[in-house]
């Protein structure tokens, strides 16, 4: 359909054009038609006058002439029509050269004309002579006429054609495109239709191509030689290769040999549209293998599809369980058959050690195996077999003497096993390693002792040649079993081979009889003994005598005697001998021996006349037997414990399989695990049962420890085997074990390093052996280990799960970063905070949140957070996902876990609280309003009236309004009180901090309450005391009126109260002594907190508000001071407060070298004023009483000012300036002259004339205005970043603002003192002095203490700091929250500020 | 010496002038609002005007600009009458060009001499 579209659309459009054209065409000839018949139409004209003129010349000819006046008509009338016949002839187009001829013919006779008419003047007045000339070339214009004509008229026709055909051409272009335009129109519908289906299909495509792209399977589209077309993002990464790498390789390249076979037939296989999903191996891009599920499909177009999902993980796992159950599983059957091995002989020996080297080795998949026997003492190893499994070869002989091993018998001898992962290596097989390890290469071992009854019989060795190999528990446990096994099989193989020794000697038969263990017994075909040999006095315990007579049936168990009577009965058919039979004697204790006979028929044998029973004690072989049976259950008791251990499940599932292998292998009617329970310490809780006499104790049941035989294994933390049926129980275990069917009971604990986690029992209805004990101490450190590694990642996953669900519930926003200050997790209260959900926000920059905590280039992002807000509690402005601002506060810190270091932030949402402080804040002021206006009406009236203003009153009358005016007073003070609490604990009471002497403080304070203590007739002492302290005066005074006010309140009458100042820790401490009732030891705190007073009455008896003490120690806080009382009740208190000292100016701030004001003045006086209030405002003086003197000062010291008393009667400060200005030096420095201005005043820029009599005020304006005459204006900027300097100076250049750079203090000083700029932005991290120790340099400068300042910096100050650093108008601006034009408006405002004001406007901020 | 006294209360006016001119011996003027006070200000030229800073319709500061525009009244000193006793505030008030500042509640017995001493009569 596209493409019908497209050739319709091509067609309309064609022929359209065509149509076009060709109508352009013909407008073309059109117009050329009309300009011929115009051309042709012009042609007649000029025909028609060329006629008018002929006829006005003929008439020329024939008129009669009169007159010159006639002649000269008849020249005009035929001058006219010449005219005509030339405009006419311009008319026909000038394209022909026949035009051309015309024209020339027309000039000819325009001359002729002329020519005539002058004749015709001359009165020469012949006509025909004009008419003969004319005539000719008339005909010539006519000819020239005609031919024109026929040339327009065959143009003309050819035109006509032309325009004929292009007619046809349009008329049939037209009718193409209106065809083309009808069926386009027909289809309009259809198309838009499909355009928009057309669209939808992109966006659905674009869909699926993200889907695909962003698939965690990778997707491979390849062409039918599987050649790879495309592939999505996780495919490349699967594959390890960049993007687009692969693309154009085959897909069969991937593919690991072994399995291309398989997924090339599934290929092959496939059927179009169909999936087919197979597993294979692909090679990485670094050769490494994956492992991937492959699912392919058929694609309509021809191509492939493959999805790969990359399973090696799940592989990989999947491997690990089979091999270790495969390991199990052969472990159990190498068990199985070796147990079922016969020795009966010396062959049968050797081939038993054989088959069990051979069937270990290839159930461990070892190198070598071999079973090692000590030569009867334990000094000698000899090796019984040796299996070298690569060459299927055995070997034996090889001999090992504990002389030159001591270290490996020893640990042979010592320990159940020697897992040597490093043979060579490890201390106890390293004494091998020169002349066995190394020559048969052997890197690993594993030696199994084989014991028998305490006494080691040899040993097991499992050697592995190649790289070294660890041994796992179940094959260490494996190893012991086999050993176990080969104990048995030797145990066997003696006793055997004993009988055999016997029975192969001639001794035996004489013993036979005698002393042998066989029975010989004779009965007769009654049945009754008629001998029996000695040896059945050893068996059943009655001697041979006893006997005789006796029936056997009476000595045989009731089951075997129908063996004996069958016996007699047919003793006369059978004789000879028979086949051998068991049967079971009773002892004389009752209990039966099982013995093994065979008897021979000789009745007809006149010597012995009866039956021979040959009879052997086979119970001990019997018990033997199955006892190997029983260690073959139990070693398969093992191998299930530790298969339930290595499966990943859960610890009651584990403990559940153990306890069922228990019951299983050990023959418990119940087999359970305890473990200590969790809540409380001292008990055991049965945590798995298994076995038939589950019911025996409840789920869950609880033991004390200590207490039953549970418990008490608990405690003694040793195995126990306990016979009920034994004395060594208690009466009341053994009642109990009866009624449940219980004979035995076995139970061994369960300890890790130490600790103990449990305790394994099981009870048995059968007797129990030490074996089960053994079973059970084999499996019990691995046991006890599964359990605390799963106590250990259950307590493990609790604590995850505890704090993942703190920090989800946290009401703080919890966010975490990544190394990049990407966000890594965000919690729910950060997603009510800022509104983005966690998938949308993680891997995105913090700044996202803060965008004023972007970084720029040139620091990482994560050093750009250590910087500004690791470690500290910040506030920013937050950033909704709305793209709504916030305040939020931050704190951020880093943490470090074995991943590497993270940070994590949490954040608050603190808009609410600083609405609350803005609504408190508003509230309190109008409060503070609405309280005052009514009190300054009550106030104002009671103040009155008691100060009878208003006319004396009664004197009761006068009593209660003093009462009244007393107590509004309160009210006030009160009120004022809380307001002065509040500003200070919102820190908006703004300190003026300046270096304020002590003795000040004490005297405006004693002025104050001067009064008040007279009243109470109190004395108050200080003092003087020269030393200066860094704070707000008023404040300060604030403070020891307080004090003074309370110790004058509670001193006894006629009691004095002191006030002391001393210097301590670079603070200088105030106290206020008195010898009043004192404060007790429990209020010495409390008293500094808002309305806790000594005694709740105190308010009103002693006056004052309760907030006092808690207002001064707010504003010694705020000097960043301490404040405390010493008291003893009865002797007084001594109320103390420390703020900053101001040390000695030199010491302090030794990089700056002051300059001085020269202060010149006759006399000596007013030299010693001006002196004062200068140093008064720490400014450095150096007097002079003559110009002579100001010139040697100058020598000795650098001069900013001269300060010149000019006021002295008698003396010109004309003169004396003139002095200063003439002198080289002298003349460039700035000079404040004082006088009475009365005489004539010198007219100079750097002269300031100050009016006498001078105060502090008038001269310190003067000398800034003087000072500022030296400026420069410019903008000094200080800072140790050269690049934040440069860009600061190109800022100021857009303003049009010229600036000097430092990076140092001292660079900044000297700049400044060179030529004082009109603003100084400064840092405060510098090296060479600090931005404080700049500006107090700066303070003491007389020119310079005045300057608008910039603090320009990173940090956040605090209030105190800001105070420190105060200079002129002070701004501060912190870097990180400042624009650019942020910058530029302050310093413009500093520098205009200046200019406009000067120094007026800003005094308040300084001193 | 004639003071007059712009404020809304009516309470605080009559204790203003009885203290002014009972204590201070002044002659006062009484205005209820910042139009009257520009008024009065205009037809009774006093040395100086008490100001109170929180009026309806006009407050303090506009009252003192509009005295300061007329030529008859632009030099009169004014010291503002304010209840808000903060020390930012108190500075911007002082820098509309007022001649001083007092805080409420004043000392009627001392308002006179603190008038006084802003206009440094002694």
């Amino acid at each position: 359909m596209a493409y019908f579209d497209l050739t319709n659309r091509f067609w309309t459009w064609g022929c359209l054009a065509i149509a076009v054209f060709v109508a352009v065409q013909a407008g073309v000839v059109l117009s050329e038609v009309r300009d011929s018949q115009a051309a042709l139409r012009q042609v007649s004209d000029v025909s028609s006058s060329l006629m008018l003129f002929d006829r006005s010349v003929r008439d020329l000819e024939q008129a009669p002439i009169e007159n010159d006046r006639d002649w000269e008509l008849l020249c005009n009338a035929a001058e006219s029509r010449l005219n005509d016949v030339s405009t006419a002839a311009a008319g026909t187009g000038g394209s022909d050269e026949a035009i051309a001829g015309l024209a020339q013919s027309l000039a000819s006779v325009r001359s002729a004309h002329d020519g005539l008419a002058a004749r015709g003047r001359a009165s020469s007045r012949d006509p025909h002579a004009l008419t003969g000339a004319f005539a000719a070339l008339v005909t010539a214009i006519d000819i020239e006429l005609l031919r024109i004509r026929d040339m327009r008229l065959e143009r003309l026709s050819t035109l006509e054609s032309q325009q004929r055909w292009l007619f046809w051409l349009v008329l049939f272009a037209c009718l193409m495109a209106i065809a083309a335009a009808v069926v386009a129109i027909r289809f309009q519908g259809e198309f838009s239709d499909r355009w928009r289906q057309h669209a939808a299909t992109r966006q659905k495509d674009e869909r699926y191509r993200m889907l695909v792209e962003h698939a965690s399977d990778g997707i491979f589209i390849v062409d039918r030689n599987l050649v790879i077309v495309d592939a999505n993002a996780s495919g490349f990464t699967m594959l390890g290769a960049p993007p687009g790498e692969l693309e154009g390789h085959s897909f069969r390249e991937l593919i690991v040999a072994e399995s291309s076979s398989a997924m090339l037939r599934c290929l092959h296989e496939l059927k179009v549209g169909e999936t087919a999903v197979t597993e294979g191996r692909l090679r990485r891009r670094d050769r490494s293998e994956l492992i991937a599920e492959v699912s392919l499909k058929d694609l309509p177009d021809g191509s492939l599809q493959i999805v790969l999902r990359d399973v090696t993980a799940r592989h990989m796992a999947e491997e690990t369980r089979r091999e270790a159950e495969e390991t199990a599983r052969r472990h159990q059957e190498a068990l199985l058959r070796l147990g079922k091995l016969e020795s009966h002989s010396i062959e049968g020996i050797q081939a038993a050690l054989a088959e069990t080297t051979e069937v270990v080795a290839d159930a461990m998949g070892s190198s070598r195996i071999g079973v090692w026997l000590f030569d009867g003492v334990e000094s000698k190893l000899r090796c019984a077999d040796e299996f070298d499994r690569k060459a299927r070869r055995h070997s034996s002989g090889i001999e090992l003497d504990s002389q030159s091993y001591p270290d490996f018998f020893r640990s042979l001898t010592s320990s159940r096993i020697i897992d040597a992962h490093e043979a060579v290596r490890d201390s106890r097989t390293s004494d091998l390693a020169g002349s066995y390890l190394q020559p048969h290469g052997i890197a690993s071992m594993l030696a199994a002792a084989v014991r028998s009854g305490g006494r080691v019989l040899g040993a097991v060795f499992i050697e592995h040649v190649g790289p070294a190999r660890r041994w796992k528990a179940e094959e260490q446990s494996f190893a012991s079993s086999v050993a176990d096994l080969v104990s048995l099989t030797l145990e066997q193989w003696e006793r055997i081979q004993a009988e055999q020794a016997l029975r192969l000697s001639e001794k035996y038969f004489r013993s036979l009889i005698e002393s042998a263990t066989d029975i010989i017994t004779i009965i007769d075909s009654g049945g009754l003994i008629r001998y029996t040999s000695p040896s059945i006095e050893r068996i059943i315990g009655r001697t041979p005598d006893s006997l005789v007579g006796q029936s056997i049936l009476d000595l045989v168990h009731d089951d075997d005697a129908d063996v004996f009577r069958s016996l007699s009965n047919n003793a006369a058919a059978s004789s000879g001998s028979s086949e051998g039979f068991e049967f079971r004697l009773i002892t004389k204790s009752g209990a039966y021996r099982v013995l093994d006979a065979t008897v021979n028929n000789l009745l007809d044998d006149p010597a012995v006349a009866g039956i021979v029973v040959n009879s052997r004690d086979i119970t001990d072989r019997i018990a033997m037997e199955r006892e190997l049976a029983e260690r073959v259950r139990l070693a398969n008791f093992g191998l299930e414990v530790s298969f339930a251990l290595t499966r990943s499940d859960s610890l009651a599932t584990t403990l559940q399989r153990s306890a069922d292998a228990m019951a299983e292998h050990l023959g418990g009617a119940f087999a359970g695990v305890w473990m200590r329970s969790p809540a409380s310490d001292g008990i055991l809780e049965l945590q798995a049962a298994a076995g038939t006499h589950r019911a025996l104790f409840p789920s869950q049941a609880q033991t004390a420890i200590g207490k039953s035989a549970i418990g008490a294994i608990a405690q003694e933390r040793r195995p126990r085997l306990v016979d009920f049926a034994s004395t060594s129980t208690s009466a009341e275990d053994r009642e109990w074990a009866g009624r449940a069917g219980i004979v035995a009971f076995a139970g061994y604990p369960l300890i890790v390093e130490d600790r103990l986690v449990g305790v394994m029992a099981i009870f048995s209805p059968t007797p129990l052996s030490n074996t089960t004990l053994i079973a059970m101490a084999s499996v019990a450190d691995e046991l006890a280990l599964g359990i605390d590694h799963a106590h250990a990642s259950d307590a493990l996953r609790a604590s995850e799960v505890r704090f993942r669900s703190i920090v989800t519930n946290a009401l703080d926003g919890i966010i975490t970063l990544d190394d990049q200050a990407r966000i890594e997790s965000y919690n729910d209260a950060a997603r009510a905070i800022f509104g983005y959900e966690a998938r949308d926000i993680t891997g995105r920059p913090l700044e996202v949140l803060i965008p004023d905590l972007a970084s720029d280039e040139t620091v990482s992002a994560v050093a750009n957070l250590r910087e500004r807000a690791v470690g500290r509690v910040t506030e920013w402005e937050g950033r909704r996902n709305d793209g709504s601002a916030f305040p939020l506060e931050i704190s951020l810190y880093e943490f470090e876990i074995p991943d590497g270091i993270y940070i994590a932030m949490s954040a608050r949402d603190v808009s609410e609280r600083r609405e609350v402080d803005r609504m408190k804040s508003e509230f309190i002021s109008t409060v503070s309003h609405e309280l005052r206006t009514p009190l300054t009406s009550i106030r104002g009236s009671m103040s009155l009236l008691a100060a009878g203003v208003l006319g004396d009153l009664p004197p009761d009358a006068s009593d209660v309004v003093h009462v009244a005016a007393r107590n509004t007073e309160r009210l006030v003070t009160l009120i004022n009180d809380i307001l002065d609490l509040d500003r200070l604990a919102q820190g908006k009471m703004e300190l003026v901090l300046t270096a304020v002497q002590v003795n000040t403080i004490f005297r405006r304070s004693v002025e104050a309450v001067r009064a008040f203590a007279e009243q109470s007739g109190i004395a108050i002492k200080f003092e003087e005391s020269p030393l200066r302290v860094t704070g707000d005066g008023d404040r300060l005074v604030q403070v020891v009126v307080n004090l003074l006010s309370n110790a004058v309140k509670f001193s006894p009458k006629g009691g004095a109260v002191r006030l002391v100042a001393f210097e301590t820790d670079g603070m200088v401490e105030i106290q206020v002594v008195d010898r009043g009732r004192g404060v007790p030891k429990a209020f010495h705190e409390t008293i500094f907190e808002p309305f806790h007073q000594v005694e709740g009455t105190d308010a009103r008896e002693k006056g004052g508000t309760g907030l006092g003490l808690a207002i001064s120690r707010a504003i010694i806080e705020q000097h960043q001071g301490s404040v405390g009382v010493t008291s003893e009740e009865g002797v007084g208190s001594t109320f103390w407060f420390r703020v900053p000292i101001v040390v000695d100016d030199q010491t302090e701030f030794a990089i700056v070298e002051c300059s001085s004001v020269l202060v010149l003045s006759p006399d000596a006086s007013a030299r010693a004023t001006i002196t004062e209030i200068l140093s008064i405002s720490s400014l450095h003086s150096v007097s002079a009483a003559t110009v002579e003197e100001a010139r040697e000062a100058l020598d000795q010291a650098s001069i900013s000012i001269i300060v010149l008393d000019a006021s002295a009667p008698n003396l010109s400060a004309f003169s004396i300036l003139n002095q200063l200005r003439s002198d080289g030096r002298l003349s460039s420095i700035p000079v404040v002259c004082i006088d009475d201005g009365v005489g004539p005043r010198l007219a100079d820029e750097r002269t300031v004339f100050a009016a006498a009599p001078i105060n502090d005020d008038r001269l310190l304006t003067a000398i800034q205005r003087a000072s500022a005459t030296q400026g420069l204006g410019d903008i000094l900027l200080v800072d140790d970043d050269e690049a934040l300097l440069d860009v600061m100076q190109r800022q100021l250049q857009r303003e049009g603002i010229a600036s000097r750079t430092a990076v140092s203090g001292r660079e900044a000083l000297q700049l400044a003192r060179s030529g004082t700029p009109g603003v100084l932005v400064l840092d405060i991290g510098l090296p060479e002095g600090d931005g404080y120790e700049v500006v107090e340099a700066l303070r003491r400068e007389p020119r310079l203490n005045r300057i608008p300042l910039l603090i320009y910096t990173g940090r956040d100050l605090s209030g105190f700091e800001r105070h420190r650093l105060q200079l002129g108008p002070t701004r501060y601006l912190t870097k990180s929250k400042a624009t650019n034009e942020d910058f530029r408006e302050l310093v413009v405002g500093l520098l205009h500020n200046f200019d406009q004001s000067g120094t007026g406007r800003e005094d308040t901020h300084h001193r | 010496m004639k003071i007059l006294i712009i404020d809304d209360e009516a309470d605080i006016r009559q204790i203003a002038r009885l203290s002014l001119s009972r204590v201070g011996r002044m002659e006062v003027v009484e205005a209820g609002s910042g139009f009257e006070g520009v008024e009065l200000a205009a037809s009774e030229s006093p040395d100086c005007i008490l100001l109170d800073v929180m009026m309806p319709q006009m407050d303090g500061p506009t009252t003192l600009a509009r005295l300061r525009s007329t030529a008859a009244t632009a030099n009169i000193p004014v010291i503002f009458l304010t209840a808000k006793a903060m020390t930012p505030e108190v500075k911007g008030l002082m820098e509309t060009g007022a001649a001083g500042v007092l805080t409420k509640p004043f000392d009627p017995l001392t308002l006179a001499d603190q008038v006084r001493q802003i206009l440094r009569i002694s």
